[in-house]
């Protein structure tokens, strides 16, 4: 046998020793397909969409670009592709949950709320896990990132850590023992996952959530909008809804009056959780309906309106 | 003298055509109105057609649903006349976009309108999934045209 080819044979086999463990591992399981579409439906639920896919050109999804206008100025949502350069393909698991559930970058700084890690902190670690499967194998886009446009005082990320020292603690989605378990999946649903407060809610001066008014709507909220209120007053709020109008609306964004979601609403539904199984926008329903009413109308002209600080 | 009067005539009226707007907007006014009025009787038929189709109320024989669904065809039928260029001040939702795109905005009625034709037949031959998604078509269509075309309130 010619000593060349004995050669190449004894690569061949160290070349199949080196990659034995990996065959012997099969596919990563952490990627394995049951996972990744449950990230998918984490995602969608969670609204990632909405806000890190460009509305100009819904292809490059997931790779950032639309602008939040907010009081404290102007936030473009980063590209969460897996692209190496202006993506998070050099991320690991654990920086995604840093970054979803502690509100800190891979490189400790702290993120500013307009992600809203204070929603995700209760995220499951299984739903983390899903959604990281899920964004790590979507299709790579190199689209670079805009920076935020926002005020001189405010580029300055230690403020960022005082608002998350002020207002902010890490914590996880405990279900109440005294619901059954479609109020519950609702709860987790609308306070971990699809942060609804976040927009819905009135905000102080210093950007937190005027507790006291969480979910009863605000006159200013993203992009400067107005923002119903989605407690369940029957006058200012959606207390003439039934769980079955609410559920609907959120499928295919029409009202109990015929009338269509408009704007960023529209968008959570196209892009986010009108792709919700049925049994999940009925527990959402659930949960918003049952929420104590809070009388605050935030349409101009009403004689309801509380002072605001927004 | 009759020259003169005519000058006058003419000179006043110049007057007027040169500020303009009033009567312009005046115009509007009716024209913003009547089709707030259609799209508010557009909506109330697909509310009504939402209760039938989550089988909320009724409607073995799809008599009901076929009612709605031939006035949305009515109604939708050549509504984009009523969106004059300019229409876009005064009470109003209306995006300035319209006019910007508006091959985009008069595609997008052309596809509510096929989609509503669509419920109809859907709804002659009467098998309820058929017409479910036929609805959840046209509610689409409805979506995303005020997606891109109309503001939100207090814009």
């Amino acid at each position: 046998m010619p000593q060349g080819l004995s050669r190449r044979r004894r690569g061949l086999i160290g070349g199949l020793l080196l990659a034995l463990p990996c065959v012997l591992a099969g596919p990563d399981p952490a990627l394995d397909p049951e996972r990744v579409a449950r990230g998918e439906l984490v995602l969608r639920a969670a609204g990632c969409a909405a806000c890190h896919t460009d509305p100009e050109d819904p292809e490059a999804f997931l790779a950032g670009g639309r602008a939040l206008e907010t009081p404290f100025g102007t936030f473009h949502a980063p590209n969460i592709t897996p692209d190496p350069e202006h993506g998070i393909g050099r991320w690991r698991v654990h920086d995604l949950d840093h970054a979803l559930r502690h509100g800190r970058a891979p490189d400790g700084s702290a993120y500013f709320p307009v992600l809203p890690f204070t929603s995700y902190t209760r995220m499951s670690t299984e739903d983390l896990a899903a959604l990281w499967a899920y964004l790590v194998t979507r299709p790579a886009v190199s689209r670079p990132n805009r920076p935020h446009d926002l005020p001189w005082w405010l580029r300055w990320r230690g403020l960022a850590t005082l608002w998350q020292w002020l207002y902010f603690d890490a914590e996880r989605f405990e279900p109440d023992p005294k619901r059954d378990a479609r109020w519950n999946r609702g709860a987790y649903l609308v306070e971990a996952l699809a942060h609804c407060a976040e927009c819905h809610s009135p905000r102080t001066w210093l950007g937190a959530i005027d507790e006291g008014r969480r979910f009863a709507g605000t006159r200013s909220g993203p992009e400067g909008k107005p923002v119903p209120n989605i407690t369940p007053d029957r006058e200012t709020g959606i207390g003439r809804w039934s769980v079955s109008d609410l559920a609907y609306y959120l499928e295919t964004g029409m009202d109990p009056d015929g009338d269509f979601a408009g704007g960023l609403m529209a968008e959570v539904i196209d892009s986010g959780i009108g792709h919700l199984p049925p049994e999940d926008l009925e527990a959402i329903a659930v949960y918003i309906l049952s929420l104590p009413p809070i009388r605050h109308a935030v349409d101009s002209g009403s004689e309801d309106q509380r002072d605001e600080f927004d | 003298m009759r020259m003169r009067y005519i000058a006058i005539l003419t000179a006043v009226s110049g007057m007027f055509a040169a500020t303009g707007l009033p009567a312009q907007d005046e115009d509007f006014d009716g024209v913003i109105r009547y089709r707030q009025g259609v799209m508010k009787a557009q909506a109330g038929h697909m509310a009504a057609l939402s209760q039938i189709v989550r089988g909320h109320v009724p409607d073995p024989e799809h008599r009901l649903a076929e009612l709605h669904a031939r006035a949305l065809v009515g109604l939708l039928e050549d509504l984009d006349h009523w969106f004059p260029e300019g229409s876009d001040f005064g009470e109003t939702r209306a995006e300035a976009r319209i006019w910007e795109r508006w091959d985009d905005f008069h595609q997008a009625y052309e596809e509510a309108e096929d989609r509503a034709e669509a419920l109809v037949k859907a709804v002659k031959k009467g098998e309820s999934k058929a017409i479910a998604k036929a609805f959840k078509g046209l509610a689409d269509a409805c979506k995303a045209c005020h997606k891109d075309f109309r503001a939100e309130e207090e814009d």
